[in-house]
């Protein structure tokens, strides 16, 4: 057995994708290795190397923008900016298309059932996005919350917001645009990510008009982030879950919540044993509803993330978003916004997106990623101006 | 009665490189004498496996392309004479095709159906079926058109190049397999000295090679592998390193040779 069949077998069960990684990681020589090679596609990142040595590949597609090689043979200097550009335009439309998210589909979903016990989860592709649906949530929830005024803390609430009860009520808003994505897709990794964003105080205030609601909310945010002890994942876990209980149950004489809904925006699923966990502590009937970032809509895709549905809660409860033809032109407008009005999609493949109008939107979305890979294939080579999908 | 040419014994003598990917055999299908001799090679492809040490992983590869090159000593390619793969250039055709097909179909309130269907090929609009009645509103009607580009494309599997080289490419597959040359002769050697010599290369580039299969536990990193451009080239790279290793011709060369076989002889 040789060396490089020994790397061969080792990048089998490597995760790692990024190519300078892989590049030094298997002893590979970019002044002497890489020439006469099939690179097509690949992305050089921020390859580090005296010489790099393309001679006779096929780089069709690679983006070497980023590359910090003295010397570069076999792909010319002109041809590695041309790259840059293309390479960065294909990027980001290639973003652009995977974090699109219908943020209406999403409220309508969400808002449309009352009182239901569920797990919901969608996404948001951007901070403005998170805020805006945060808010108009917000807005659904506030509108539909029992509020109760409780008389233990009349004090306190008197002091902050000049002579007015704090009320207690079966809505809690948990918003944070602290989001950290570098964790692990496991059940621990998970909820550790969850708890480090409670524990370390990172939730954060959102305005509206629900002013006094809203005070009142932050103030029993705090209250549990505070509540919540231990180093463990399992103690913080039941720390959490009871602090959310004591602020989910009105003071003695009161009347107790036969229902509670708590939107968590910005922080990341949690997982069975935690959702037990809460489920446990708190009495009433429980909605519970995440908005993630969409770099983790992956993870719950309905092929390939399978195995990540069965780790982590919620699950998708509300439908799988569809297609509209509202979707179909704003993908279309982002598509254009975010190449220069360099890529557009062509009529062929605008006849075929209309027929997946009312099919999930992920096949959509799929449908044009492929037609962008059929460009990032040929674009290198046809250095044209504009490009259709 | 003129004198019959002097003969020359040839003798093969190969050496393999990357013996379950290629192999060149060199012969003289009708003998060879001292004026000339048709030089034949056969030229076969197959795939390789390479498998870890505990058999349970395993990458099954082939090649996309390789090249033959000749290298003769004390004679010469006899150039007014046909080569094996010599293809002149042709034109390339392109064909197209529009087609356009409206149907229309008209119900009444009695629900008599009527529908008659319009083909428009050539710029010429033929119309076929039989409008038996004047109907006053449609109701339904559907319109479909479709658009055709048939673009004919020719690619020969072996083709013979300047330089005493030959070209063999997979066509219709991703890599080669089985025999590409050697019931035709690939030329025809003028003899120029009493001892001859031809020496073939066949090797490949490793942008030639073509993985096939991926056995492993995991099923989907073949998968896996073909969404990563990265990985996939890797793969490539580090496949062309280890048979570099195991290569006991050249472990250097670029491209790689993978047989060498040689056929000589003298008066």
């Amino acid at each position: 057995m040789q060396d490089a069949s020994h790397s061969l077998f080792a990048l089998m069960d490597s995760e790692d994708d990024d190519f300078p990684t892989l590049v030094a990681r298997y002893g590979i020589d970019p002044a002497t290795d890489l020439q006469y090679c099939d690179l097509r596609n690949v992305d050089f990142g921020e390859l580090i190397a005296e010489t790099l040595n393309l001679t006779g590949s096929n780089i069709a597609g690679a983006n070497l923008s980023r590359i910090r090689c003295k010397n570069v043979i076999g792909a010319e200097r002109e041809t590695v900016a041309q790259f840059d550009a293309l390479g960065e335009m294909i990027h980001r439309v290639t973003f652009a298309i995977k974090r699109y998210q219908n943020s209406d589909w999403i409220w309508s979903q969400i808002a449309g059932e009352d009182e239901t016990e569920t797990l919901d989860l969608a996404f948001y592709d951007s901070a403005a996005e998170q805020d805006a649906l945060t808010k108009r949530l917000c807005g659904h929830f506030y509108n539909n919350a029992t509020v109760i005024r409780d008389p233990r803390q009349r004090g306190l609430w008197t002091k902050s917001t000049a002579g007015s009860e704090l009320p207690f009520l079966n809505f809690l808003l948990f918003y944070t645009s602290k989001y950290n994505s570098k964790f692990e897709f496991g059940p621990n990794s998970l909820d550790e990510a969850f708890l480090d964003l409670i524990t370390g105080g990172k939730s954060e205030p959102i305005d509206g008009p629900f002013a006094a609601l809203m005070a009142a909310n932050r103030s029993s945010v705090q209250k549990i982030e505070k509540g919540v002890e231990g180093i463990g994942i399992d103690e913080q876990r039941i720390f959490f879950s009871r602090a959310v209980s004591r602020e989910l149950t009105p003071g003695p004489g009161q009347i107790a919540f036969d229902y509670a809904a708590i939107l968590f925006s910005g922080y990341p699923p949690i997982s069975k044993k935690f959702f037990q966990d809460l489920r446990a502590a708190i009495r009433p009937r429980l909605r519970l509803v995440f908005l993630c970032s969409s770099e983790l809509e992956p993870y719950f895709d309905e092929k390939e993330g399978s195995l990540s549905r069965n780790v982590a809660l919620p699950n998708y409860a509300i439908r799988e978003p569809l297609t509209t033809r509202v979707d179909l032109s704003r993908l279309e407008r982002r598509i254009g916004a975010s190449s220069d009005n360099r890529i557009s999609i062509g009529s062929v493949t605008l006849a075929k997106m209309e027929k997946m109008v009312e099919r999930p939107l992920r096949e959509a979305k799929g449908e044009l990623l492929k037609r962008l890979d059929d460009i990032k294939a040929t674009a290198a080579q046809s250095r044209s101006e504009v490009y259709y999908l | 009665m003129a004198k019959s040419p002097k003969p020359i014994r040839l003798e093969q003598k190969s050496q393999s490189g990357c013996a379950d990917l290629l192999e060149v055999v060199l012969f003289a299908p009708q003998g060879a004498n001292e004026h000339d001799f048709h030089l034949g090679a056969d030229v076969r492809f197959g795939t390789m496996v390479i498998a870890s040490d505990d058999w349970s992983k395993s990458v099954e590869i082939g090649l996309s392309r390789a090249t033959l090159g000749l290298d003769l000593s004390g004679c010469e390619i006899d150039p007014s004479a046909h080569r094996f793969g010599d293809r002149p250039p042709v034109s390339v055709k392109t064909h197209k095709e529009n087609r356009e097909t409206a149907s229309t179909s008209i119900r009444s309130d009695a629900g008599v159906s009527l529908g008659f269907a319009a083909n428009n090929a050539a710029g010429k609009l033929a119309l076929k079926g039989d409008v038996k009645a004047q109907v006053g509103a449609a109701q339904n009607r559907e319109v479909s058109s479709t658009a055709k580009q048939i673009v004919e494309a020719h690619e020969d599997p072996v083709v013979a190049l300047s330089g005493n080289r030959w070209r063999f490419v997979s066509v219709g597959s991703d890599f080669m397999s089985s025999r590409y040359s050697g019931e035709e002769a690939l030329c025809k050697v003028k003899v120029t000295s009493a001892s001859v010599k031809v020496e073939a290369k066949l090797s490949f580039y490793p942008k030639d090679i073509a993985i096939i299969d991926v056995e492993t536990s995991s099923p989907s990193l073949f998968d896996s592998w073909k969404k990563s451009p990265n990985k996939a080239a890797i793969a490539k790279v580090l496949v062309a390193k280890h048979l570099r290793e195991l290569n006991p011709l050249d472990n250097q060369a670029v491209p790689i040779v993978g047989w060498v076989s040689v056929l000589k002889g003298a008066l």
